[in-house]
């Protein structure tokens, strides 16, 4: 028997979100590696790669010209990242930029997928990789740095998944844009309130001179007491 | 959160639980560590953990306009549908919205679904084409999924417009009136009197219509002969509808279910038999046993089709918690008269409902089953599927009721009026 519908409903995540998820996840490997200025520029290359390869996997179901797209912007990404690598005095250096590049090309999967309607493992996978080359870098990079990874990793996780389910409930046809946008500013002010708090506390906690085990055991109070709250 | 009792369906999606992971994974890595800025990561956290609970359950309020660019096309034209939606509530950061399409209707062009932010009062409007098949095509009622702006909790619920596509050509209109009433319809009894079908002669009484006399015989004999006819009465049906969990098949994720082809044919047939004067009357079983009693006339009409479209017994999604129990059997078999027949509609998904129809036509109502045939043989599950429910539907034959399998692609009317002629054949 013939399927009801002349036009299917494509289940792949969303493009505004997905080309968002690939942005943020790009300024947050970036964002670790603003002193030296090549490295950061090598990572906004590899970002912009990325962003062709999200091109050529959305068009190669057209035609093979999608296909050598995507080809291209991957070249291009892992060149970038070749180029900061090149850059690299410490080998943390090296690592966090390996843990960002595959948290890139993680998130760029999650949001384009090759099959199947987007996966929110590789979506998590991502997130901790971008978060995980944030760890790495607390050795040698700024407080404010720090924190720029940190929230692009929480918002690589956000984007990728709401497109993710977005795409699964509505299809990828479907006018999504203004609630896309709607969230995806939210979750913004809300990452960049939380760091500009967190910042905050930082800078009172060196200036007091408090102790780091106190540090925790209050953030753990926190986070505990915010759990709680609203159950 | 008071909100959240006003829906069926109300689910924390728990998507921000993974950054409270990291955050703690970075507060964790941090003490060990002795890294201050690894618990400045873990900082950043907290503020994502609160923001999915500062918001509560969006409470949705829709309004739904919809427009179509021809109500009475003809067969296999596309037909326009305008949407919009109109936010009578709160703000609705994330409103996702599945159009009602009936079920035997396909969509052409665009796509039924939208997403959209609605600020209180606010609106969004959409189009998609569908092309018209023959028949009555009422739209259901809408899914609305609504989240807050955190996406921490998503609610579910309907919103209803009530639009009907009427596409109906000369010819299919009176193939099923007359099928419909051959077969459930008007009745002839045995009984002589006034009619239209010649049962027999009798001596003429006074008081018998000048009408009714044989005058012809009267011109050759003299005699005063009334002609008796077979009466006619009207039929008192009942519809009734399988919408347990089991009848709830479908063909795959976006196909409408079983269920949904039930209510279309239990509209076509309402319609058609009202027009022949019978009265008709529902029965739903499943969620929970729901009756409208046999009937005619503006308001039963409007019940009728209130009860179709937007009856929580008939909704278009599954029931969630199995409640159907065979006490509804009992209720219905308390409320039929011995004079009304039954009309079943049920994808005969299981034995069970076969077993029911029997016990109903043992009962003393007369049974028929009208089946939307929804198995498909691509995989060794589904074929068995099917060959089950060719079974059933043998088994019905053998028990002399009779059935029309429905296969959906056809038009009801073309498949009734085939099925009618192989039974008088």
């Amino acid at each position: 028997m013939s399927t009801r519908s002349t036009t299917q409903v494509i289940r792949r995540p969303t493009t505004f979100s997905g080309v968002l998820t690939v942005i943020v996840a790009t300024a947050g490997a970036a964002a670790l590696f603003l002193e030296t200025q090549e490295m950061a520029l090598g990572l906004a290359g590899a970002g912009a790669g990325f962003l062709v390869l999200y091109l050529g996997l959305a068009l190669r179901y057209r035609t093979l010209v999608g296909w050598v797209i995507a080809v291209g912007g991957l070249a291009a990404a892992a060149a970038g990242t070749a180029y900061s690598i090149g850059f690299a005095t410490l080998e943390l250096e090296v690592i966090s930029l390996s843990l960002a590049f595959t948290g890139m090309l993680l998130a760029t999967f999650a949001v384009a997928p090759l099959y199947g309607q987007g996966s929110r493992r590789l979506t998590m996978l991502a997130a901790f990789m971008i978060f995980g080359a944030g760890l790495v870098a607390s050795d040698f990079v700024e407080p404010p740095q720090i924190l720029a990874a940190a929230v692009a990793a929480a918002l690589v996780w956000d984007f990728a998944e709401n497109a993710t389910g977005l795409g699964q409930q509505m299809g990828r046809q479907a006018g999504t844009k203004r609630a896309e946008f709607t969230h995806s500013f939210a979750s913004t002010l809300v990452g960049v309130a939380s760091a500009s708090g967190g910042y905050a506390a930082y800078s009172m906690g060196r200036g007091l001179d408090w102790a780091l085990e106190a540090v925790i055991l209050m953030l753990v109070s926190i986070m505990l007491l915010v759990l709680f709250l609203y159950r | 959160m008071t909100d959240e009792d006003e829906y069926d369906n109300v689910v924390r999606t728990n998507r921000w639980r993974m950054v409270a992971v990291m955050a703690l994974l970075a507060g964790g890595a941090g003490a060990l560590a002795d890294r201050p800025l690894m618990i400045l990561m873990a900082a950043e956290g907290v503020g994502f953990i609160a923001y999915p609970n500062l918001t509560g359950a969006p409470k949705v309020d829709l309004e739904v306009e919809r427009e179509v660019s021809d109500k009475g096309p003809g067969h296999g034209t596309e037909v326009d549908v305008d949407v919009t939606i109109k936010n009578t509530g709160g703000v609705l950061a994330d409103v996702r919205y599945v159009d009602g399409v009936p079920p035997t209707l396909s969509v052409e062009r665009g796509t039924p679904r939208h997403a959209t932010t609605l600020r209180p009062g606010g609106s969004a409007s959409f189009s998609y084409s569908v092309v018209a098949k023959r028949g009555r095509h009422s739209f259901v009622p809408s899914t609305v999924l609504a989240r807050n702006l955190s996406g921490s909790v998503e609610v579910e619920t309907t919103a209803y417009c009530d639009t009907v596509i009427d596409c109906a050509s000369d010819f299919d209109d009176i193939e099923l009136r007359k099928q419909a009433s051959q077969y459930t319809g008007r009745v002839l009894t045995d009984q002589g009197g006034s009619g239209v079908e010649f049962h027999g002669t009798r001596e003429y009484q006074s008081g018998d219509s000048i009408s009714r006399i044989d005058w012809k015989r009267r011109a050759r004999t003299g005699e005063f002969i009334t002609l008796k006819f077979r009466e006619e009465r009207s039929a008192k049906v009942m519809l009734v509808l399988d919408a347990r969990k089991e009848a709830y098949v479908s063909q795959g994720e976006d196909e409408p279910s079983a269920v949904a082809y039930d209510i279309y044919a239990a509209e076509q047939l309402f319609l058609s038999l009202e027009a022949s004067r019978d009265s008709v009357g529902f029965a739903v079983i499943g969620r929970e046993f729901t009756w409208l009693q046999p009937g005619a006339g503006d308001e039963h009409r409007a019940r009728a089709r209130r009860l179709l479209t937007t009856h929580p017994s008939l909704a278009p999604a599954p029931p969630s918690r199995d409640t159907f129990s065979e006490e509804q059997i009992d209720q219905l078999k308390k409320r039929l008269d011995s004079s009304t027949q039954i009309i079943l509609l049920s994808p005969l998904a299981d034995d069970y409902i076969v077993d029911t129809a029997r016990r109903l036509d043992a009962h003393g109502n007369n049974v028929s089953v009208i089946s939307p045939d929804l198995t498909l043989d691509d995989t060794p599950g589904r074929r068995l599927a099917k060959v089950e429910r060719e079974a059933r539907l043998s088994d019905l034959y053998q028990s002399e009721i009779p059935v029309v399998d429905w296969e959906v692609d056809k038009p009801l009317a073309k498949v009734l009026a085939h099925t009618t002629e192989k039974w008088t054949a």
